[in-house]
């Protein structure tokens, strides 16, 4: 049984006659999600109240989900929708889902410094870079490289056209590559 | 095709959104230009980097409070899922023969009550609607008793909800015993309405 059938069987329960079958998909999804999420925040404390809401609205419109996409992205797109409602409401102006109009202006990045490469496999740099980003180029790069979902599964979650999406991860990767080609922080991991 | 269209479609190389025609053309480009090469082996590597993130956890209360929120649980006391299984299932049995012993004990003052009910105002219909009155009393001290039961359900989870439901059910049959025995004894004219209540 592929994981989309044991996730449409503990749907078709929780819908049916066994509300408790949604523990089975909390404790499936639960770490991934919040993962997420915390990323975004970076906030331990606020990661888990948002993780929390998102399993509830899920379990609340649990009768919209349409079975012919999987569990998990449809989850992706509540913790999404909730995450950013979360940081527009704390704080105002600063989470635009229309960064596209207003482009940042990327230099071309130079060449990483002798031995950057190595250092990025490290996760605690790769974290430290993350962080750098604003939220909308970070989520994306989870999104396709953490989370690996094409641009079609990506566009669905954000509710974005898939070229927007395209254009979203080109920046993102530009930016990222700028952050590792400042000297100090792709250097600067050697040490 | 220059290198800064190059880097562009170094990306669509890496989403695998290039046709194999273009595909081919940009790894020929790469043969030949070693700065779009290290351009793209850092694309791969901040890939693989990113793909290779661990996913932390949430706390351990994490699912029950969800669960909780939608009141498909109540909060537990945070045992481990045996120690609670274990004492969910003495506490059944505890309850169950507590209730039976309970329902035994009111039933026999009951039918002790009515007995001296009969003897002293010698008329089997008065003491038939005695019998009737101690019976009632006892139900609804047992009623007291399965509340109390009840209460305990949340303590240990939802291991020990059928708790209550199972004390109910010992209770029902103890009566139904009670019941059949007194009818054989020779004290059944006294309760002859007992069956019947």
């Amino acid at each position: 049984m592929t994981r989309h059938e044991e996730d449409l069987g503990a749907v078709r329960r929780c819908l049916e006659h066994e509300p408790a079958a949604f523990r089975e998909l909390v404790e499936r999804y639960k770490n991934q999600i919040f993962s997420f999420i915390l990323r975004l925040v970076a906030n331990p404390s606020d990661a888990e109240d948002l993780a929390q809401e998102t399993f509830i609205k899920a379990f609340k419109n649990l009768s919209s989900y349409d079975p012919g996409h999987a569990f998990i992205t449809w989850l992706f797109k509540i913790a999404h929708n909730t995450t950013i409602d979360f940081m527009r409401a704390k704080k105002p102006g600063t989470v635009s889902i229309h960064d596209e109009e207003n482009p940042v202006d990327l230099e071309e990045p130079g060449q990483p410094p002798e031995g950057a490469l190595a250092a990025v496999l490290q996760a605690a740099f790769i974290e430290k870079l993350l962080v750098a980003l604003p939220p909308l180029y970070k989520e994306i790069l989870i999104l396709r490289h953490k989370e690996g979902w094409d641009l079609k599964e990506i566009s669905r979650i954000l509710d974005i056209p898939e070229g927007t999406v395209k254009v979203r991860l080109f920046r993102a990767r530009g930016m990222l590559q700028q952050e590792l080609a400042v000297p100090g922080r792709g250097g600067g991991a050697r040490a | 095709m220059d290198c800064k269209d190059i880097r562009f479609r170094l990306q669509e190389l890496l989403d695998q959104t290039l046709s194999k025609q273009e595909s081919v053309r940009v790894e020929r480009h790469l043969q030949a230009c070693a700065s779009c090469l290290a351009h793209h082996r850092q694309l791969q590597a901040l890939s693989r980097a990113i793909a290779a993130l661990p996913d932390y956890s949430p706390s351990p209360a994490f699912t029950g409070g969800v669960l909780s929120a939608l009141g498909l649980e109540e909060a537990t006391c945070g045992l481990p899922q045996w120690a609670k299984w274990i004492i969910g299932s003495f506490c059944s049995l505890a309850s169950c023969g507590a209730a039976a012993a309970i329902l035994l004990a009111l039933s026999r003052l009951s039918l002790w009550q009515a007995a001296r009910g009969f003897e002293l105002l010698s008329d089997p219909s008065q003491a038939a609607v005695l019998a009737k009155f101690y019976f009632l009393r006892s139900a609804l001290m047992l009623g007291d008793c399965w509340q109390t039961l009840r209460a305990w359900g949340p303590i240990f989870g939802p291991e020990t909800a059928h708790l209550p439901l199972e004390s109910a059910a010992a209770a029902v049959l103890a009566g139904f015993f009670m019941a059949a025995v007194l009818r054989k004894t020779s004290l059944g004219a006294a309760t002859a309405g007992w069956g019947t209540i």
